[in-house]
């Protein structure tokens, strides 16, 4: 391997050693409105390494926010820091940042590799880095069999993959994803989200944006909920599904003997309620889910109980995003 | 994983060096090479390549029938520039210049520009000089074809008037475009129908204005790319241009000296360029 | 809600399918221009010429032979002026059509919009019936409208012409005038747009043939002689109504030949978009 290739080597996974600890990104009491139409309204959030997923119904302000975040549009009012500084005045910073964009279009004229060789150019990249890089990423995604072909005459998944190609080609260290998976079929689906994954574990800053629960639910559990503009919840699902108090945490209990169990848990605390399924569960309510799952195991010790399987029922994305939503 | 997930070599750089912005130069320059590339394989190019065939045939059908006392070279030459200042030099900057900016805009490409460390001006400088230069390689290519068309087998048309003329002709027609196609751009970039506002000052504001006698008629781009050809016989050539000449006369007025009309159009390239690029920095979209 | 009754529901229509689908695509393409503010502004100049020539009747009434002189055809009260009227709006035709007629079938194209379309038990003659409407609806804004009006104010304000010229004959003539002219008018820029994607190139294209031609053919027929008139496509039609309006003839050869002409082209045009406007895309 030469050493200009082995430079070139695109380090998915690789971790910054100079990534400042803490928020990567950061909006302060951002507001975006067009004429009278507020689409983001006085927002505030922090978005750390790893993955974070960015959910919102249709028109909540989803998009506007992580464009404002990935600084394509500029807030009317507050601010929003990358590293601290403003990415709207500073571009160089763009070298750290990969986008790939919701948006079908792309320059159909050019090759695959022609695009991300132009990309790469524009990053900065030395030349005889170009090439190889767009090589190992495009063989990365699966792609290199396309590589020479116009995109124009790619499928929706090749698309797909062309743009997360280019957005991650330089290494960034920041990854804006814009609906990543739109038009993949299962198996290309499979594999992003397990680079998605692994990305995330290598200490990059993940920002995915999705309106498919499930989808981010596979890739992580920290999200940020956006709803009519304003940053509803902002966290791990489980500790924001603690937060919503009035909806009780739900978790069944499949035991040998569910009668002992059910009177335990009915005389402690942090248990609002039990009752037996018509499965033979038990289903027990709490209010403070980390409390109780922190408290669970030691109980289950002391006394003795049989618990072969223990199944919490709505600290799923999709329930909690129901619950703070209102569906 | 093809070797992938490697750590960075050892002697990477620093985050500083990493957020170093790319020169507004070399950026525009790699822009403008890719957006050749992409234009040199697009249908449009041919169907505007054919559209400039049109004079070259029409010069063809003055060698196969035209009368060399009756109808000249020079006055063919006079009637050709007209042609191509107020009516192809304007079509073919509207193809590129409104679609150099304008199109990136509306498709939502110019997305992929803008998330990389360059600054929004290096993006319109590089999209526009691709646009002038193949607009005005066709126009120049058109012009060279009708000359040789005019003068293979007939070399008595070639004296050192006629090609000094027919290099102010070409002169004249590529900065025409070069300042049109920058007009045009500016209006795709700041505009969300650019097509209205164009036709209308192409056709409405440079075609009516330019029929205003006096002073009115030097706010059109047309007026100075005829004014630098006025030496030409194509001045006085058609009826509008002969009453235009004699209306001059009349109210004693001097025609523009040349370095004028030269310096306003490289003025208004300059500005509209400068224009153009501002409104793209102040650009947003939400696709 | 279960998940099973989120997908796909039975769509019941309630109701009858219009009678003229023609119409609804024609009422939808007419009215979404007039919300485009640059576009009532160029509607609103495009009256100007009709305003011109209301005020210069008047004043041509009350001043006498001078400014009836001075006027020129903006004073003539009979056929021929109002031809040459509609002869002066075509700037504004060129343009109006430019901006509404181009995008009608390339927007389809580029949008896959015929699949749609044509899912509905709607015909091609339906499709282009409605389109074309558009196109003609704005060509008759600009020339028949004010013709109609200024022929009932001419009669009104001027005491030369008879009621028999000017409330019926002159608007007749205009009506099947500007109704052929604009009907073949609307096939060959339908036939345009359906021959491209984007909107700009359609327009190139339809300023190439309007404007264009009238260029060159002029040039050329200072060599070439008037048969190289043949080529300047606006020409052919008002050469064709100068025969409508028993004015001078635009041009030096007989108008039958412009009359073959513009049918030639019209029908060429219809033959262009059946063969281009297909409900699927065939992918090669």
């Amino acid at each position: 391997m030469t050493e200009d290739a082995r430079a070139a080597e695109v380090s998915i996974g690789a971790a910054d050693p100079d990534a400042a600890p803490g928020a990567v990104l950061e909006a302060r009491r951002v507001s975006k409105w067009f004429g009278e139409v507020i689409a983001v309204n006085g927002s505030s959030l922090t978005v750390g390494p790893g993955v974070t997923g960015l959910l919102g119904l249709n028109g909540a302000g989803k998009t506007t926010l992580f464009k404002l975040l990935a600084g394509l549009i500029e807030p009317s009012q507050g601010e929003v820091l990358v590293y601290g500084r403003r990415l709207r005045r500073e571009v160089g910073l763009f070298r750290r940042i990969g986008f790939c964009p919701e948006s079908e279009a792309m320059p159909d004229w050019l090759t695959g590799r022609e695009f991300i060789a132009l990309m790469l150019r524009l990053m900065g990249t030395p030349a005889p880095q170009i090439g190889p890089r767009a090589d190992a990423i495009l063989a990365r995604l699966h792609l290199a069999d396309a590589a020479h072909r116009r995109i124009g005459g790619y499928s929706k998944g090749m698309r797909q993959k062309v743009k997360m190609a280019q957005a991650l080609a330089h290494d960034p260290d920041i990854v804006f994803l814009d609906e990543p998976l739109n038009g993949m079929d299962p198996v290309s689906r499979h594999e992003i989200i397990a680079l998605v994954s692994e990305l995330g574990r290598a200490g990059k800053t993940i920002l995915v944006s999705s309106h498919i629960l499930p989808e981010i639910e596979t890739m992580t559990r920290n999200i940020v909920l956006i709803h009519h503009g304003k940053v509803l919840a902002e966290g791990d699902i489980t500790e924001i599904r603690d937060l919503i108090r009035d909806r009780p945490t739900i978790v069944a209990f499949t035991s040998s003997d569910p009668r002992r169990l059910a009177a335990f848990l009915a005389g402690q605390e942090l248990v609002v309620g039990v009752e037996l399924d018509d499965r033979g569960r038990v289903v027990a309510r709490t209010d403070h889910a980390v409390g109780f799952y922190r408290a669970l195991p030691a109980w289950l010790l002391a006394e003795g109980l049989p618990v072969e399987e223990i199944e919490t029922l709505d600290d799923s994305l999709q329930a909690v995003f129901d619950y703070l939503v209102g569906d | 994983m093809n070797g992938l997930g490697r750590l960075r070599a050892s002697g990477q750089p620093s985050a500083p060096a990493l957020e170093r912005t790319l020169p507004l130069a070399a950026a525009a320059f790699w822009i403008a090479w890719f957006s050749w590339r992409e234009m040199a394989r697009r249908r449009r190019l041919l169907a505007v390549a054919a559209v400039m065939l049109v004079p070259v045939a029409c010069t063809v059908a003055w060698r196969l029938l035209g009368s060399a006392q009756l109808f000249p070279a020079n006055v063919m030459l006079a009637n050709l520039s007209m042609l191509y200042l107020t009516f192809l030099t304007v079509l073919v900057s509207l193809a590129f210049g409104i679609t150099a900016v304008g199109e990136e805009i509306e498709e939502g490409t110019i997305i992929y520009y803008w998330t990389r460390p360059i600054g929004r001006s290096a993006i319109y400088i590089g999209r526009l000089v691709a646009a002038q230069t193949v607009a005005a390689a066709l126009l120049a290519l058109s012009l060279a074809a009708c000359f040789v068309v005019m003068t293979v087998g007939n070399s008595g048309v070639v004296t050192s008037r006629f090609v000094e003329l027919y290099a102010r002709s070409v002169a004249v027609v590529t900065l025409g475009c070069a300042v049109y196609t920058a007009i045009f751009a500016a209006m795709g970039a700041g505009l969300r129908r650019p097509l209205i506002a164009a036709l209308i000052y192409a056709f409405g504001w440079e075609a009516m204005t330019g029929l205003i006698p006096a002073r009115v008629q030097q706010l059109t781009v047309v007026f100075h790319l005829r004014n630098l050809v006025r030496n030409t016989e194509a001045g006085t050539s058609s009826f509008p241009n002969l009453l235009l000449e004699l209306l001059r006369q009349l109210r004693h007025e001097a025609p523009l000296p040349e370095w004028r009309s030269l310096v306003t159009l490289l003025l208004v390239m300059v500005v509209v360029t400068g224009l153009g690029a501002w409104l793209l920095r102040r650009k947003e979209i939400f696709r | 809600m279960p998940v099973y009754e989120r997908g796909y529901r039975h769509w019941e229509p309630s109701g009858r399918a219009p009678a003229a689908p023609w119409w609804v695509i024609a009422r939808r393409g007419i009215l979404s221009p007039l919300k485009r503010r640059p576009f009532l502004l160029l509607l609103l100049l495009a009256w100007v010429p009709a305003v011109v020539k209301g005020t210069i009747l008047y004043f041509s009434v009350q001043s006498g032979d001078l400014l009836k002189l001075l006027g020129g055809t903006w004073a003539d009260v009979d056929a021929a002026g109002f031809f040459a009227f509609i002869e002066r709006q075509d700037s504004f035709v060129m343009i109006l059509l430019a901006i509404v007629g181009s995008p009608l079938i390339a927007r389809d194209r580029a949008e896959n919009g015929h699949a749609l379309y044509f899912a509905r038990p709607l015909t091609l003659f339906d499709y282009v019936a409605g389109k074309g409407l558009i196109a003609l609806f704005y060509i008759l804004v600009v020339t028949l409208a004010p013709v109609l009006l200024l022929a009932i104010y001419g009669y009104l304000v001027t005491s030369g012409a008879t009621g028999f010229d000017m409330l019926l004959l002159t608007p007749l003539r205009a009506t099947v005038f500007c109704l052929l002219t604009g009907a073949s008018l609307s096939l060959v820029l339908l036939a345009l747009s359906a021959a491209g994607r984007r909107t700009v190139f359609v327009v190139l294209g339809w300023l190439l043939l309007f404007s264009g031609t009238q260029i060159i053919a002029r040039i050329l027929s200072l060599f070439g002689g008037p048969w190289m008139r043949v080529f300047d496509f606006r020409a052919q039609y008002f050469h064709a109504g100068s025969v409508l309006f028993g004015a001078s003839p635009r041009l030096d050869y007989p108008p039958l030949i412009s009359w073959l002409l513009i049918l030639g082209w019209t029908i060429g045009a219809w033959v262009f978009l059946r063969r281009r406007i297909r409900p699927v895309e065939v992918v090669s």
